[in-house]
């Protein structure tokens, strides 16, 4: 009975650290984005301004009409000339869509309209999002053998002990991951998406990745975009394949956890282990941070999907 | 951090949800209902009470209060619970209370944790819909067979440890390698407590002894305690017998002297080797030569697999002086067994009684010329020394057998949500099945052996689950102990049974009889 409410005391101990966090992030936002936002909303009450002094358009139609194109522009139809020609519902569009929703990064670019779709959705989502996983998992345990345990017993044969092996493998894989999947497609975006900077597609490779999926950067929606079917194919093969990495990396990191926190805490009863794992990572995360690099802290916002793909994990990567 | 945070969430939500379900459970269970039956009815149960909470009323309530559709508001719960977001619909349009978006952010928070569960159970469908990972399932099942013993051999308590735990190679070799010593401590200490419930009854300290034991989590604390316990009991062990002690633990006292008599005089020097913390099955063993010295017949055949067996897994323990304390310490064991047997019997174990009641017959023949009037009366009742409580604390690994067979189908589909269930509700199950199970106390020595195999199979072989009856024995038990065929266990056990049980329930009458035969 101790053991219980010892572990129920560092709970509330989280929910409060959590609580405090997301505090600390919402002023931190807050300050951040507050003059911003309201600089763009002066800019538009004087374009508003502006636009009826010119025209011979009275305020409450502009208001209609806009309330129109705004809300059309949320389900992806634009009413600029340009752009009259793609659908957001063709073949390979409609398959990106898909892949946000079973790969739950959702940017919400395009949202079904219909009743039957949404419906439709529900259900897809509820298979899909742990097909998904399973599929995801069993691919990072085929990798697990050639980039995890080959090279550090590789580093181990050469003469390191087991705990630094670990910690040099997990940093050289993360540098790796960086290079492959944050940096490069990162200048590709760049490249390619003409209104986006360098460290736009950092942002959209990072948002995506954790599947957090804002959705304000959203490749291959712009108009006139060339290739755009072999574009947005392409980026969805980057998105699996980039998320089956960052689950190597989640799962390299538990590993190395477990080889270093954990041992110090294997004399107590199992009933803690669970709390003492979560206790210790913090640390060790914070401690990463110092030598590896910001992305870090990519492997806590990537936590949310951890808890689906938990089971496929202990099932498939047992051995 | 967030995950973290959920996990922890979910898994002390699930600590919650188990316990009421068990609660429900034992309900039904006390109105005879099919064990299997009322674990389906809370999976069941479960889920669409998480559906109703998780679901149902956030839908209806966003639908009030943000005016939406029902099909809108269901769209926005499932989106947002499956992590995906996309962020085109959105609560909180302004006109509602102060408390909505705190409740909302709770809501989001726990139907996260339920959803994550939810999700892994529609993945376990998906998995063991795909053929190829069939095996792992297998595996996970004896993982979850052999971690939910360990749990219930460990404290009463249902917490569960975080599923994590699974995920790590690393940490499942060490765990496995610490699950094993536990058990064998475990087993020593029941050793010790049958025989404190048997020989140190008088002193009236034994709740505590036990407590101490049971909570003494760490090895090395079990290891020490129960090398303390068998020490200072071994020396009034000694005089007990010349004492004369109550009627109650007679039987089990006098069996002592005789029996290592025999196994002396029959001279088997390995035995001495032996440790005092084997396992149950194996700490029977040691009654065989001493059944047979009372007989006279020669079933060696069967003993010497044993003796190498157990004697190379013997641990520290194994003083000399020990050894003639060990009889009657195995007979407690034994009789744990027994009483845990009484709360096992299933269904499944009826059929199987037919075959044991065989071989009872056999090893009674056996036995015949030495104690069949003596121990018949005797066996009818279950052991009176053991206070009602024990049962559902003392056993190692009381169900399992239950829900080995006739759920496993079920596991299969529910994954470990249903494991988790299952543990639960076996513990209960065998709270509630000596009420059940009146036919059985007609003879209620006959599932106590059964059960002993059974477990020891079980535990041995937990990939074996699967069989459709276990009377086969494993052919490659995964766990550390011995991995030779068991396929001539199982008679041999039934004669040790016999015999420990002839030899404990022997009265003085008997007794001397078979010292007689020794002398002769």
């Amino acid at each position: 009975m101790h053991s219980v409410g010892k572990s129920w005391l560092l709970l509330t101990g989280f929910v409060l650290f959590y609580i405090i966090y997301l505090l600390f992030g919402a002023l931190v936002f807050s300050s951040i984005e507050r003059p911003v936002e309201d600089k763009l909303r002066h800019d538009m009450e004087t374009l508003k301004q502006q636009f009826l002094n010119q025209s011979c358009v009275n305020a409450a139609s502009l208001e209609l009409f806009l309330v129109k194109v705004l809300s059309a522009n949320k389900y992806g139809v634009s009413v600029l000339r340009n752009s009259s020609g793609a659908s957001n519902w063709d073949l390979t569009s409609s398959m990106f869509f898909a892949n946000t929703l079973v790969t739950t990064v959702g940017y919400g670019h395009t949202t079904p309209l219909s009743d039957t779709g949404k419906a439709f959705s529900i259900l897809y989502a509820l298979i899909g999002v742990p097909f998904t996983m399973l599929v995801l998992t069993a691919c990072v345990q085929r990798l697990m053998y050639p980039l995890v345990l080959a090279p550090v017993g590789l580093l181990q044969r050469s003469g390191m002990e087991p705990r630094p092996a670990t910690v040099v493998h997990f940093v050289l894989l993360l540098v790796l991951v960086v290079l492959c999947f944050f940096i490069a497609p990162a200048a590709v975006f760049s490249a390619v998406e003409l209104s986006w900077s360098f460290l736009d597609g950092i942002y959209f490779c990072f948002i995506s990745l954790c599947t957090i999926g804002l959705g304000d950067f959203v490749p291959g929606t712009q108009p006139g975009q060339r290739n755009k079917q072999l574009y947005q194919v392409s980026v969805m093969v980057y998105l699996f394949v980039g998320l089956m990495m960052m689950y190597l990396l989640l799962r390299t990191f538990h590993k190395m956890a477990d080889l270093h926190g954990l041992t110090t805490f294997l004399q107590l009863p199992r009933c803690e282990e669970s709390e003492q794992d979560d206790d210790r990572e913090p640390i060790m995360e914070n401690k990463y941070e110092d030598q590896a690099s910001p992305y870090v802290t990519e492997k806590a916002a990537s936590k949310p999907l951890e808890p689906g793909s938990q089971p496929s994990y202990n099932t498939i990567n047992k051995g | 951090m967030f995950g973290i945070l959920l996990a922890g969430v979910g898994d002390h939500m699930g600590t919650v949800l188990r316990r009421a379900v068990a609660k429900i459970e034992t309900l039904f269970l006390k109105r005879k209902v099919r064990p299997t039956t009322v674990r389906v009815i809370s999976a069941v149960l479960s889920i669409l009470i998480g559906c109703l909470i998780f679901l149902a009323v956030p839908t209806v309530v966003f639908q009030k209060v943000e005016y939406w559709s029902f099909l809108e508001s269901l769209y926005f719960v499932v989106i947002t619970l499956t992590t995906v977001g996309f962020g085109d619909y959105v609560p909180g349009g302004g006109h509602e209370g102060i408390l909505f978006k705190p409740l909302v952010w709770l809501w989001i928070v726990f139907g996260l944790a339920y959803f994550a569960s939810i999700l892994t159970m529609i993945g376990n469908w998906l998995r063991v819909l795909s053929k190829r990972t069939r095996a792992e399932m297998e595996e996970l099942r004896a993982h979850a067979t052999d971690w939910t013993q360990n749990i219930q051999n460990m404290s009463m308590d249902f917490r569960i440890p975080n599923p994590l735990e699974f995920n790590d190679p690393f940490l499942l070799q060490r765990r496995r390698w610490k699950r094993s010593e536990r058990r064998r401590i475990r087993r020593g200490a029941q050793g010790t407590l049958g025989y404190w419930v048997r020989g140190g009854s008088e002193n009236g300290h034994l709740p505590n002894r036990w407590a101490g034991l049971s909570s003494s989590m760490s090895q090395l604390e079990a290891h020490s305690s129960l090398e303390r316990a068998v020490v200072a009991k071994s020396r009034p062990r000694g005089s007990a017998p010349a004492e004369g002690m109550v009627l109650k633990a007679g039987p089990g006292l006098r069996v002592d002297p005789a029996s290592s008599l025999q196994v002396d005089g029959r001279s088997f020097p390995h035995l001495l080797a032996r440790s005092f913390s084997l396992p149950v099955a194996r700490s029977t063993l040691e009654l065989d030569p001493a059944g047979e010295a009372m007989q006279g017949e020669s079933l060696s055949g069967s003993e010497s697999p044993y003796d190498s067996r157990s004697d190379g897994s013997s641990v520290s323990l194994s003083f000399p002086a020990l050894h003639r304390f060990q009889p009657c310490c195995t007979i407690s064991a034994m009789e744990n067994g027994g009483a845990r047997a009484t709360d096992t019997d299933t269904p499944q174990e009826k059929d199987k009684l037919i075959p044991a009641e065989k071989c009872e017959s056999a090893a009674n023949n056996n036995h015949k010329h030495t104690s069949t009037p003596a121990f018949r009366p005797y066996s009818s009742p279950p052991p009176p020394f053991f206070p009602p409580s024990y049962p559902p604390i003392m056993l190692p690994s009381p169900p399992l057998n239950t829900a080995s067979t006739a759920s496993c189908q079920l596991l299969d589909f529910f994954g470990e949500n249903l494991a988790y269930i299952d543990e639960s509700s076996d513990t209960l199950s065998d709270r509630g099945q000596p009420a059940a199970s009146d036919e059985k106390r007609r003879r209620p020595r006959k599932p106590k052996r059964r059960s002993i195999r059974r477990q020891l199979s079980h535990r041995w072989s937990p990939p074996q689950v699967r069989r459709p009856n276990d009377m086969q024995p494993p052919s490659n038990p995964p766990t550390p102990p011995p991995d030779s065929s068991l396929s001539d266990q199982p008679p041999s056990e039934e004669q040790t049974d016999s015999a420990s049980r002839t030899m404990m329930t022997a009265t003085l009458t008997t007794q001397c009889q078979s010292q007689d035969e020794v002398k002769h």
